[in-house]
């Protein structure tokens, strides 16, 4: 799978969450809390790259983006492998893992392959859609963690979703403006290229990303 | 594009025309506030999309509201399953949320 493809399919599960309520029973809050969480870095990681365009609006949904609360509170590898309880839970473990592999495909890309200019507004315009639909879906992860008595873990996620869903609705209808060309999938750098870690604060949830995706790759390069 | 338009359009997906119809029928029956104000939400958050999609015959047959939402909530989950770009599907989502929300509230 490429990354629009993966982008795509996650766009379907998250929708299919706004759809059919991403409300889920205890059993199932960290598997919520996996996929929002996956969610949040793909959307970080991605509009880091897109900010450069020197509009505030797309600036602030950065910063909203980094306001919005990351649990991980559980290894991600078990949490998609864990069977869940609810269709809900089930959806947000898939979400998990789309995320999680789309980012790694972001990543692998080469910077010449990236959007620009008018595909550029694309991407931005896809970004500010998921935020909003994270924002939404921000309710009702807080209603789970109620539930579940996380009352505290609950308000942060209250406490960022309105701004979130108001910037993210802003930079969607100002992309939505102009010309949105499909944007071309991005070309993998090539596989002996090391990426170099920008902080170590990034290694253990690098290292939870790696078992995530030998966990899910269909074919494994041999070692040389 | 529509030819016959002064303003460029698009062509509407199959699936979020179905649903947009059955939702334009519903409201020409007679609501209650809330329900017209639930549908017309819906509605706008289908087609807030830029170019609008082209236009389509005007809907005259009525359809009750418990009617018309299921069979719409039906239209968006295939309009979901089918959407081409992510912006589709999470405004068919998004369409969604806003029926499944108004159908708790009735």
């Amino acid at each position: 799978m490429t990354y629009r493809q993966e982008m795509g399919r996650l766009a379907r599960e998250i929708a299919k969450l706004l759809s059919e309520g991403g409300r889920v029973p205890g059993e199932d809050v960290r598997a919520a809390l996996a996929g929002h969480s996956s969610v949040v870095g793909l959307l970080r990681a991605v509009q880091a790259d897109m900010a450069a365009t020197e509009w505030r609006g797309v600036t602030d949904l950065s910063q909203e983006l980094a306001r919005q609360p990351r649990i991980n509170d559980q290894p991600l590898t078990s949490i998609i492998q864990r069977p869940t309880a609810s269709r809900a839970g089930e959806l947000w473990a898939r979400v998990a893992k789309t995320a999680t592999i789309a980012e790694n495909e972001w990543h692998q890309s080469t910077l010449a392959s990236r959007p620009y200019g008018n595909a550029a507004w694309s991407e931005i315009a896809d970004i500010a859609s998921l935020s909003e639909a994270i924002g939404l879906l921000d309710g009702d992860i807080a209603d789970s963690l109620n539930a579940a008595g996380r009352w505290r873990d609950a308000a942060d996620f209250r406490a960022s979703q309105s701004g979130l869903i108001a910037i993210a609705q802003e930079v969607r209808r100002l992309a939505g403006t102009g010309p949105l060309p499909t944007a071309k999938d991005l070309q993998p750098i090539t596989p002996e290229t090391v990426i170099l870690a920008p902080t170590q604060h990034v290694i253990p949830e690098a290292l939870e990303h790696l078992a995530v995706l030998v966990n899910s790759a269909n074919n494994l390069p041999q070692p040389k | 594009m529509n030819p016959t338009s002064p303003i460029q359009t698009q062509p509407e997906p199959e699936h979020l025309a179905h649903a947009g119809g059955l939702l334009e029928a519903v409201l020409l029956c007679d609501l209650e506030l809330d329900a017209r104000l639930g549908i017309g939400a819906a509605l706008a958050t289908l087609y807030d999309v830029f170019p609008p999609y082209d236009a389509r015959p005007p809907v005259t047959e009525p359809i009750d509201l418990g009617t018309g939402m299921r069979q719409a909530l039906d239209a968006l989950s295939a309009a979901i399953d089918t959407a081409d770009t992510v912006r589709e599907a999470l405004r068919a989502g998004r369409a969604a949320r806003e029926l499944r929300d108004l159908q708790v509230r009735q």
